[in-house]
């Protein structure tokens, strides 16, 4: 029941990072940081399970697709795949260190960035011109920001892992 | 080499929600008028925790302010403090006010000289990713918004209205980069159609090589897309591409500052008959 209840917790909050990007943008509508994929990854690296990643990327992907202008699923198949390939990446070098942390959200960052243009390319019919300045931006600030994160959201739920 | 998935059902989970998302991307659903009904709810869900968040957040930075203002005071004197506080908190609270209502009252003179039904609405939120440039506002279908409903303030046009639910709506801003406005421009007469960067700035496509196109001369809409009333002020040309081909591309300072937006006026759609 407690981890039922822990894991309730992780979710709210993962959840709620979609409301604080939201109020984010509002406030500083030129930051480029993508605090759900931050969520995401951080739920993929702590619990080691896939069911984590996709539950957690469709749920994060569908809010930030809802109140957005773009179509559904965009951001859910981004979410689930990045979080995928960071989980296969933390079965074969343990990403649990600062560096190696601050690389995996740096290029999972990226990544996510090139596939979301992907898949608007495929699916969506547009032409895109990849803004690299930007995109290693917004790698840069992501995995910046999720360190601090990554360390509360380990706070939040340490009694789990006891 | 390591297992990468543990069980049959992470691995199946993980092509079903792979494809379910493909699938979902590639539906008729996104491109329908109406907006999806689960959508409509989250979009309902999620606006009354925006509406509290954004005062919450402005009740902090108030709290802040303040703060940093009562240590100032204090060392001048201690006596006064509260009273200087309280006076400061009022008067940045008047001045917070008078500021909205100024604000409010060039919308309502924008309204009145539009003699457009329209609706007032306040920004809750923004973009959730980091792709689009969109606002969330606090008006939706009990205010009579519809998709596709243009918004203004008082400096020019700022976008258009793509989501909609009861409470709320997404307003997709002219900088988007699937957003698009037929222009003309005010001078050469010289029609195109707006395009968003995605970086606060946008561009004209489709002007002849062949127009005289100045530099500063007025965006205006042409009311060809049938979304923006035609005369709205969009923007000032800032430079001409040479052109290359048979169209040259203008690019276009937007006169709305649409980073900073807090209300904005949506022009109702009328219902036709």
């Amino acid at each position: 029941m407690g981890n039922f209840l822990r894991s309730t917790a992780v979710l709210i909050i993962i959840v709620s990072t979609v409301v604080l990007q939201v109020l984010l943008t509002r406030y500083f509508p030129r930051l480029p940081l993508d605090l759900p994929l931050v969520a995401v990854l951080y739920l993929t690296m702590a619990k080691e399970s896939l069911l984590w990643t996709i539950l957690s990327g469709t749920a994060v992907g569908f809010l930030q697709d809802s109140l957005s202008p773009g179509p559904l699923g965009l951001n859910g198949f981004t979410k689930i795949a990045i979080g995928c390939l960071a989980y296969m990446a933390n079965t074969i070098i343990a990403i649990d260190r600062v560096a190696t942390r601050w690389g995996m959200l740096f290029v999972s960052s990226l990544l996510a960035a090139l596939l979301f243009l992907l898949l608007r390319v495929l699916f969506l019919n547009r032409n895109e011109t990849i803004d690299g300045e930007r995109i290693l931006l917004s790698g840069l600030i992501n995995a910046c920001a999720g360190l601090p994160l990554f360390y509360i959201f380990d706070k939040i739920s340490q009694p789990a892992n006891e | 080499m390591k297992q990468f998935f543990k069980t049959r059902v992470e691995w199946i989970l993980l092509v079903v929600a792979l494809i379910g998302h493909l699938v979902l991307l590639s539906t008729r659903l996104n491109q329908s008028e109406e907006t999806p009904l689960l959508r409509a709810w989250t979009m309902e869900v999620a606006s009354p925790f925006l509406m509290h968040a954004v005062g919450s957040v402005t009740s902090v930075s108030n709290v802040w302010r303040n703060y940093v203002d009562l240590r100032r005071t204090r060392e001048e004197n201690g006596a006064l403090k509260g009273q200087i506080e309280q006076h400061r908190r009022t008067i940045t609270g008047y001045e917070e006010k008078i500021k909205e209502i100024g604000r409010l009252q060039i919308l309502s003179e924008l309204e009145t000289s539009l003699a457009l039904p329209s609706v007032k609405a306040r920004v809750i939120g923004g973009d959730p990713t980091q792709w689009y440039h969109s606002r969330i506002l606090d008006k939706g279908m009990e205010a009579g918004l519809t998709r596709d409903c243009p918004a203004i303030n008082a400096d020019g046009v700022v976008g258009r209205i793509v989501q909609v639910s009861r409470n709320s709506s997404v307003l997709q801003l002219i900088t988007d980069v699937d957003s698009g406005v037929g222009v003309l421009l005010e001078n050469s007469r010289a029609q195109g159609v707006l395009k968003g960067e995605g970086r606060h700035e946008a561009f004209i496509e489709y002007v002849g090589s062949n127009e005289k196109v100045v530099v500063g001369e007025k965006v205006l809409t042409s009311g060809l897309d049938q979304i923006y009333p035609k005369g709205l002020l969009v923007g000032y040309v800032v430079a001409t591409k040479p052109a290359k081909q048979v169209f040259q591309k203008v690019d276009v300072a937007i006169s709305a500052n649409v980073l900073k937006l807090e209300e904005v006026l949506v022009l109702k759609k009328e219902s036709p008959g």
